[in-house]
């Protein structure tokens, strides 16, 4: 069973800033738009440092912004999925109507 | 004919007195000796009970064989190597399932305790909300969460009410963000978020 403990803040940060290409230091408050073709197509809002480890309610709402499954949402911070993995899967999405 | 029974708890297991005559009545014949087993009750004396066990059983020689010191570790280690690989086998499990354990306690962990909860305004003057807002409460070991699904948006804090405050402040950065962003430059999701938030928020004072 996947799970969103012990996800690192570093790593979260890291796959959010490097691999999704959000910028959170130019959204207003702590959160940053994800744009593919031109249009917002997702909101991502950074999580609190609190020691180490992202808590997993926090990880768990993230994931949803990315609108992500867990297991993805694992593979992005754990490295597997590539940037270039991330769009293809919001590109799924987009087709589906969901974005 | 009746089935053999071997040993000492089938010589007792019938044993009773039969009334005034002091007699032991006997209903299962023991498999030690040579005594038929064909005869399922027979009739004995008291006196003549201790005599018919003792002619009853013989315990083999073997049991007694006698062992050296030194060779008992190599006897007991033949004797108990299938206990011993048993054992193993059972703490082999033990650890697995104590580490289930663990998994099972993290995924828990990871569970919420969720309950509803409601948004009435948005903790400023500026925006009032026509209707309340509905929220969903999470409630973790180190941390709430207060979430609105439908418009992906979160705050999180130590308390709820902290979590609730929060997410007020994110409602209006969100509402805001969204008016300021031209509508074609929006997603099917996005676009989603702005026509809720506009029939739930209004204007309540110009800026």
């Amino acid at each position: 069973m996947p799970s969103l403990r012990n996800i690192k803040y570093r790593d979260l940060i890291t796959a959010l800033e490097d691999k999704v290409g959000l910028d959170f230091r130019q959204g207003k408050e702590r959160n940053a738009k994800y744009e593919l073709n031109g249009k917002v197509r997702l909101r991502v809002t950074a999580p609190k440092k609190h020691g180490a480890d992202v808590l997993p309610g926090t990880a768990r709402a993230i994931r949803g912004q990315l609108a992500l499954g867990t297991t993805e949402f694992l593979d992005l911070v754990n490295c597997p999925m590539t940037g270039a993995g991330f769009e293809e899967v919001v590109r799924r999405k987009i087709q589906q109507g969901l974005l | 004919m009746q089935e053999r029974q071997p040993g000492l708890r089938a010589l007792f297991t019938g044993a009773k007195l039969s009334g005034g005559q002091q007699h032991f009545v006997v209903s299962h014949a023991p498999r030690l000796g040579d005594l038929p087993c064909e005869v399922p009750e027979f009739e004995v004396e008291p006196n003549e009970l201790d005599l018919l066990i003792n002619s009853w059983i013989r315990l083999p020689e073997k049991s007694y064989v006698p062992v050296r010191e030194s060779e008992l570790p190599q006897l007991l280690q033949a004797g108990f190597a299938d206990l011993v690989e048993r054992i193993e086998a059972l703490s082999g499990a033990m650890r697995r399932l104590e580490q289930r354990l663990i998994e099972v306690e993290q995924a828990l962990a990871c569970e919420a305790r969720c309950r509803q909860g409601t948004l009435y305004d948005l903790g400023t003057e500026k925006y009032r909300l026509r209707q309340p807002l509905a929220v969903q409460l999470e409630e973790y070991d180190e941390e709430a969460v207060a979430r609105i699904p439908e418009l992906d948006v979160f705050a999180s804090g130590t308390t709820d009410s902290e979590a609730l405050q929060l997410l007020k402040c994110e409602v209006v950065t969100l509402y805001e963000e969204l008016v300021a962003t031209p509508a074609a430059r929006l997603g099917q999701r996005p676009l989603a978020w702005l026509r809720l938030l506009n029939g739930l928020i209004e204007v309540a004072k110009p800026a």
